[in-house]
Formats: C-alpha cells, structure tokens, sequence
C-alpha cells in the first residue's frame, strides 16, 4: 500500500492528460487502492504505474475517491509484457510496450469499454494506434454516447468522438464543422424573416427563407413596374428634397477634422447641385407642414454673406461611428470645402432629436 | 457661450439597425429620385416598353448604390453594367420559376429508434440543406461566385433586409408619392449631428 502510494505521489506531478475524467482518475485511484499486492516488487517506474492505472481505469466503476490522482498515460517507457501480466485485472489487457499511443475513450458508457477491453483479452496491441482508435470509435458510435473531444496525450492528432450515427472521418468531420457554422449564421436570418421563429428544423426554416426571398424579389420587381406607371405623375420637388437635407455642421476654417469627414450623413450625389443651389436658386422656406416642425432658412449666399440654417429640434441629427454600411460614402462628399463654409451654419447648438430616447449623447 | 468652445458631441444610437436602415433609405431615395425625374421627363423619348426596363435598372442600381460593400452589391453592379438597360438585370429573377419550393420534410418517422434509420434521416437532411443552399446561391446576385456557404448565408442577411426596404420604399413611391416626400425628410433622412463649433 505503500508502494501504492508512493506512485500515486509520483503521479500527481507527472500526469500530463488534462482530459481524464474525474471519474476515471477515481477508477485508477480505486484500481491502485484495491489492488496493491498486483504490484510487483520491482521498482516501477511511474510510467508503468500509470499505466497501469490507465487500464485499471476500466475495472473500477462507480467508486468515488479523491480525485487528485493525474494519471499520465505514457504506456510506453519500458513497459513490459511481463509487468502488465503481472497486473493483470478483470480486463487483463496486455499492452504492447511499442505502442506508443492509446487512445483514452472518455465517455459515460463505461460499461461498453470494459467488454470492449475484454475483448481484446490478452491480445497485444499489435496494431497500430489508429485501429484501436478505430475499434474504440466503432463501438462507441453505436452506443448512446455523448460527444466528446479527446486530446491524445501526443499532440499529433484530436480523437473525436462521433456522433451518434456519423461517421468519423475527416471529410465528414469538415462537413459538420461547416454545417454548424451554417446554423449560427441562420438564427440572424431567423429575426430577419418573418415567421421564421415558429419553424424548428433547419429544412424547414431555409424553405422558408428561399421562399420570402423570392417573394420579395417578384414584389420588387411589380412595384418598379408600378413605378414605371406611375411615373408621370411623380413630381418630386428635387430642388425642395435635397434643400431640406440640413447639414448643422460647422465646418472649421481649417478644414474638417476626420472625425467629421464622414460625409455619408451630409452629401450624396446632390451635394454639388445643393452647393450650386446656394447660390441663389434655392431661397424656400421649405414646404414642410408645420406639424413637420422644420424650419429652414436658406439664403442665398453671397460672397460675403453667410446663410444661416437654423434647425429646429424636431429635426434630428446623427453621427455614427463607423458601420460596415458606410463603404464608400466618402465618395459621396463633393461638397467643395470652400464652398461649404460659405453654407454657414446655426451658432446655436443643436438642441433636440426625434428619437431621443434612441440615442445616447456623447460629449 | 458654449458654441465657442470646441466641443464635439457624439450621439450614438442605441439601435444600430434603425440608423442603417434610413441610411439605406436615404442613400436609396437619393438616388432614384433625381433617376426618375430624369426618366421623367425623357419618357417621351423613350419607347414604352423600355421604361419600364429602365426604371428597373434604375431601381437596381438604387440598390446598388445604397448598399456598398457586400459582395452581392458589387456583384449586382457588374451584372447591370455588363447587361445594362436591356431588363437582362431580371434575369434572375425570372427564371426562378420554380414556384413557391417545397423542400417539405419527408416523412421522417423519429419514432423509430433504430439506428439505420437515423442515419438515413441525417443524410437526406443534409441533402436538403445542400439543395437548399444551392437555391439560395441563385438567388443572390452573385451568389455563384461566392465561395463557401457560410459566406453566403451571411451575404443574404444583408440582401434581405435591403430588399426589404427596397421594397417598402418602392411601395411608398409608387402607391403615394405625393406623401412620400413628407415622410421621406421624417424617417429616412438622417442628418449630421455633430455641432463643432468654431
């Protein structure tokens, strides 16, 4: 018992599997605890006794015992076919001490291991890692374990458990990686369609998905028919639409510091036409209702005078930071800076928004 | 005064999407409102049938213009510039006469518990998907040239909700153009907010 304890002392440093289960890690100490006179005499290295524990692993469920044990599965440092018959438990696997790397099954149905180990009763691990692997996988598979990522103790390559049904290879491990990445980007599309929360499966929710896309794509293109019709009796007052884009920038004599370039709020491919209109063809109060609230005031600016808009608060104002949306807006901004601060603007600061309880205010 | 100082005040919406939503809006209205002047006053000049080809292009170039940045605006933009004016732009969507597509679950019996049956169910799902997704691919402009699915479905995000309000500008121009100034300067005019004062 001593010896016992000796090595699990041993363990502890050496244990480099972070993936045990506290459970196994229980076996093993159970393993050891129960069994000691399996030990033999020779001076073990820690690697065996680890070993050991690994396959004691199998024998003793359901045991709770501390759990500080960190086995570390390096079967492989001398270990000795004599030894593990020695220590041969209900499972009585034989290790093969050219084996260098042994797949630890983490999973619940531990019950399926230990018939799995029995039946490799005394047989060495004559094969490669890769068919223990396989045998372990294969017989898992079938069973009703839960999935589960299992770092081998050599970092060459991930074990992982498949999934009930699905096959383990690494196409297929791709294609369910990008499966799942699919499904994360639908629950967005989820708020974008409508209806789309009720329906559950993915099927159905992308059917319906291609179908409102559809849909929006033939109302789209009815409506520009309409529009197409409707045409002649459009009467936008392009001149009013674009005057009424007030800018309450100032812009510094100096020139605009980055932080207000973003012209995306002020200009669009008007801005020269609204810029030329200043100079004298728009002088309208703006047709605006006056339960718009808006009042502007553009004078015609002359060389020396300096129109004022005034703004009132209904009329709201709003600076991003950037978006993704804002893409080339800078292209938009042909406002000739020059000219622009002929566009004077309000001394008074701008004093309200529509939708103030929107925006937060940043000073 | 508090005007002289240099102050800047940032005003940040805590609702992001209203305020890309009247970007687009306005970016969009922007456009086709001085495009359908234009066609306006040049109707006579053009044949009847092709109006309609150029307010559709028209209307798609909107789109295009308002939505710089995605990969199915950019491919959009090249589709109207190598088809442009010839109403080819709607190719795509016309030839989607597939009806309204019923990719309806096959009857999948989860009541029985065996495991070949499971497998099978999971295959022909994902071949649903697969086809799905191959669907969709069409029906994104440029949805061809994109690369893996998961760049697309995250392209069709924003499709979508552009056509959405592609849609529902359209709706408001055509069926009350006479209101829609009004509520155009109301809801999707966003304006510059910040006060920099001298």
């Amino acid at each position: 018992m001593l010896h016992c304890l000796n090595t699990s002392s041993n363990l502890v440093g050496g244990g480099n599997i972070s993936d045990m289960t506290v459970l196994e890690r229980q076996r093993a100490r159970i393993k050891f605890q129960n069994e000691p006179q399996q030990f033999s005499g020779n001076g073990f290295s820690s690697s065996h006794q680890q070993q050991f524990m690994m396959l004691g692993c199998d024998s003793a469920l359901g045991e709770i015992v501390t759990n500080s044990m960190k086995p570390d599965p390096d079967y492989e440092n001398g270990f000795d076919e004599e030894t593990v018959k020695k220590r041969k438990t209900d499972n009585k696997v034989d290790l093969n001490s050219k084996d260098k790397r042994i797949k630890v099954c983490v999973e619940e149905g531990e019950s399926k291991i230990i018939e799995q180990r029995k039946g490799q009763k005394n047989t060495k691990f004559n094969n490669g890692n890769k068919n223990k692997r396989e045998n372990c996988e294969d017989s898992n598979s079938k069973e009703n374990s839960k999935g589960s990522e299992i770092q081998n103790q050599k970092p060459d390559y991930i074990h992982v458990r498949a999934r009930r049904g699905q096959a383990t290879d690494s196409h297929s491990l791709a294609e369910r990686v990008r499966r799942e990445k699919i499904s994360e980007r639908m629950k967005y599309l989820q708020d974008l369609v409508p209806g789309c929360n009720k329906i559950a499966g993915k099927a159905g929710m992308l059917d319906e998905i291609i179908n409102y896309v559809q849909s929006l794509q033939r109302q789209v293109e009815f409506l520009s028919m309409k529009l197409a019709a409707v045409n002649p009796r459009l009467d936008f007052n392009i001149d009013e639409l674009f005057a009424k884009e007030v800018f309450t920038q100032n812009f510094p004599t100096t020139g605009i510091p980055s932080e207000m370039t973003n012209p995306a709020y002020l200009q669009f491919n008007s801005a020269q036409q609204l810029v030329s209109c200043c100079g004298g063809l728009i002088n309208n109060m703006g047709i605006i209702p006056p339960e718009i609230g808006l009042c502007r005031n553009i004078n015609a600016p002359t060389s020396a005078s300096l129109p004022e808009i005034f703004l009132d608060s209904s009329v709201f104002t709003h600076i991003l930071p950037s978006s993704t949306w804002e893409g080339n807006f800078q292209n938009l901004h042909n406002v000739d800076f020059d000219q622009a601060r002929s566009i004077s603007f309000p001394s008074q600061p701008f004093t309200g928004m529509v939708e103030a309880s929107n925006m937060k205010m940043e000073m | 005064m508090e005007g002289q100082q240099n102050k800047r005040k940032r005003v940040y919406s805590v609702e992001p999407n209203k305020v890309m939503q009247a970007k687009f809006s306005r970016n969009y209205i922007n456009y086709l409102a001085p495009a359908l002047m234009k066609i306006k006053e040049r109707r006579s000049s053009i044949e009847a049938k092709n109006v309609e080809n150029v307010v559709k292009y028209e209307v798609d170039m909107a789109m295009v213009f308002s939505s710089q940045g995605f990969a199915w605006s950019n491919a959009l933009k090249l589709k109207l510039q190598k088809d442009g004016g010839e109403g080819s732009s709607r190719i795509n969507y016309q030839q989607n006469d597939m009806g309204p597509l019923d990719f309806s679950k096959k009857n999948c019996s989860k009541f029985e518990a065996s495991k070949i049956l499971e497998e099978k169910k999971l295959v022909e799902e994902n071949e649903i998907v697969d086809d799905q997704l191959r669907c969709l691919r069409k029906l994104i402009p440029g949805g061809e040239e994109i690369m893996c699915d998961e760049q697309m479905v995250s392209e069709l995000e924003s499709y979508v909700s552009c056509l959405q309000m592609q849609r529902s500008i359209l709706s408001s121009l055509s069926y009350s153009p006479s209101k829609f100034v009004v509520c155009a300067t109301l809801s999707s005019y966003w304006i510059v907010a910040g006060t920099l004062y001298k």
